[in-house]
């Protein structure tokens, strides 16, 4: 059974009553669900508590999956739903500015990264590019999703994703200074 | 400057290695005219070097265990809820609504004839004697109806999804609720006073909980319980949030219920192409319903 049927028939089961099918569900998804939080909100524990609202969103909403899409494009939707509204909140929270002693300890030493080298300049860059342009490039460059994919994930048109993902890119680049001399700092418009 | 999109759709093809060799080569060629084409592919291409080369993420097993731990706490009710046994179909029964609709029929016609003849002599007091006993079972109705535990419904039964709150604009112009909250602040004040409340509370608990458990809604076409699931979920029957609840909203506001009562989606069984729902009102009244989703209209209803 492909994994998109797999997924058709627990989501089936689920809303008729086999609360089972839910937790294959989650045990199914919550790696991929849990890298594009991680992805999207760089802290662990804040993406795990995405990851968590993300699936109390799919049990309280599941009956709403129209099978129109693959169920994980879906699920990456809601995914990013949640990320954005703890984007928001964070926002709000730093209105008041805190001294840079206040960041959070770094959990390096629970995480599973095994290129340490690479890690932080990738997530801090990805930290600094806009949402909808991080949003883009994870789902496409990192979780590998199709256009069609992103783009039903994403809620917007595929012309929309290939212009997030291109500028994303871009901007990626440029802040990760990972480019010939001369051409790191050209202006982008 | 920003490429067109036609060297965008190239520069990002060529970047991502999925042009073919001919390809490759006749963009290549295309781009040497253009040298702003030539540094966003080099600003690509930096691009996708980083990310290739940043790992896979994945939970830790403490992680994956904090999460488990954490939707069993977030979820629990509901879970529970959702795997109770389902209850047998049994076949609607309109007696015991009946009967609740008849007491509360009585009440309001005679009541104010007890207040007109309140100064009366011997009469009278057979009159009083026959008030005070339908009081008290009505009373029973209104209190029974305010607080939903006082039905003795067990929340874990008859609440599997979430709280459905209609939204005043919803409601019809006909729609009115002082009424409905005079009567029910009335039965409700009189039942602090009549003794016999509780063993009659019991009564209109149990025929409150068979009309609650046998309203049934027949979705027409349905090819199946998934269909017929996403029919119900397309009409705001099986949804929450307040902007699906159409039907709930027209339902409640045929029935003449209170605007401010939250209304609970309670015991929907699917089974093939028939499907039950019920729902009670946790504030000021109770009501059950069904509807035929593609239309609102309803098909059953039980005060």
């Amino acid at each position: 059974m492909s994994d998109r049927a797999r997924d058709l028939d627990l989501v089936a089961r689920y809303v008729t009553g086999d609360v089972a099918a839910f937790d294959e569900l989650v045990r199914a998804h919550r790696d991929r669900v849990f890298a594009i939080c991680l992805r999207m909100l760089r802290d662990r524990d804040a993406a795990l508590d995405a990851t968590q609202d993300t699936f109390v969103t799919l049990f309280r909403k599941a009956d709403r999956f129209r099978a129109e899409s693959a169920f994980s494009t879906w699920l990456y939707r809601v995914t990013m739903n949640v990320c954005y509204d703890h984007l928001r909140r964070s926002a709000r929270r730093r209105t008041e500015p805190l001294p840079e002693t206040a960041d959070p300890p770094d959990t390096a030493g629970e995480d599973p990264f095994s290129s340490a080298d690479v890690r932080p300049d990738i997530e801090a860059a990805l930290a600094e590019i806009a949402p909808e342009f991080r949003a883009a490039v994870v789902l496409v460059d990192l979780e590998g999703l199709s256009l069609e994919m992103a783009s039903d994930a994403l809620g917007v048109p595929i012309g929309t994703v290939k212009s997030r993902t291109y500028r994303g890119r871009r901007q990626l680049a440029s802040l990760l200074g990972n480019l010939r001399p001369g051409i790191e700092h050209q202006r982008e418009e | 400057m920003t490429p067109h999109a036609h060297d965008r759709d190239l520069i990002m093809a060529l970047a991502e290695g999925s042009l073919r060799a001919p390809e490759e080569r006749a963009a290549r060629l295309e781009l040497a005219s253009c040298p702003e084409c030539a540094s966003e592919l080099a600003f690509q291409e930096a691009a996708l070097t980083a990310l290739r080369a940043t790992p896979a993420v994945a939970m830790t097993d403490m992680e994956a265990a904090r999460l488990k731990r954490d939707l069993d706490t977030a979820l629990g009710h509901e879970r529970a809820v959702i795997a109770a046994p389902a209850r047998p179909p049994r076949r609607f029964n309109w007696i015991p609504a009946l009967s609740i609709a008849a007491v509360l029929l009585a009440l309001v016609l005679v009541a104010p004839a007890l207040e007109l003849l309140g100064a009366g002599g011997d009469d009278d007091a057979a009159f009083d004697t026959a008030a005070a006993e339908i009081d008290s079972e009505s009373t029973t109705v209104a209190s029974a109806a305010a607080d939903g535990s006082d039905l003795g419904l067990d929340a874990a039964e008859a609440a599997p999804g979430e709280e459905l709150a209609p939204r005043s604009g919803d409601q019809s112009p006909e729609f009115s609720t002082d009424d409905t909250d005079d009567t029910a602040d009335t039965l409700a004040a009189a039942s602090e006073v009549t003794s016999t409340a509780a063993v009659a509370d019991e009564a209109a608990a149990d025929a409150l909980q068979a009309v609650l458990a046998d309203v049934q809604i027949v979705v027409a076409g349905a090819t199946g319980p998934e269909d017929a699931g996403r029919s119900l979920a397309a009409n705001g029957l099986i949804a929450s949030d307040p902007g699906d609840d159409r039907c709930l909203g027209e339902g409640i506001a045929a029935l003449g219920a209170p605007a401010d009562t939250s209304y609970v989606l309670g015991d929907l069984a699917i089974d093939e192409t028939v499907y039950r729902l019920t729902a009670h009102g946790s504030g000021s009244g109770t009501v059950v319903f069904a509807h035929a989703p593609s239309t609102c209209e309803i098909v059953a209803s039980a005060p």
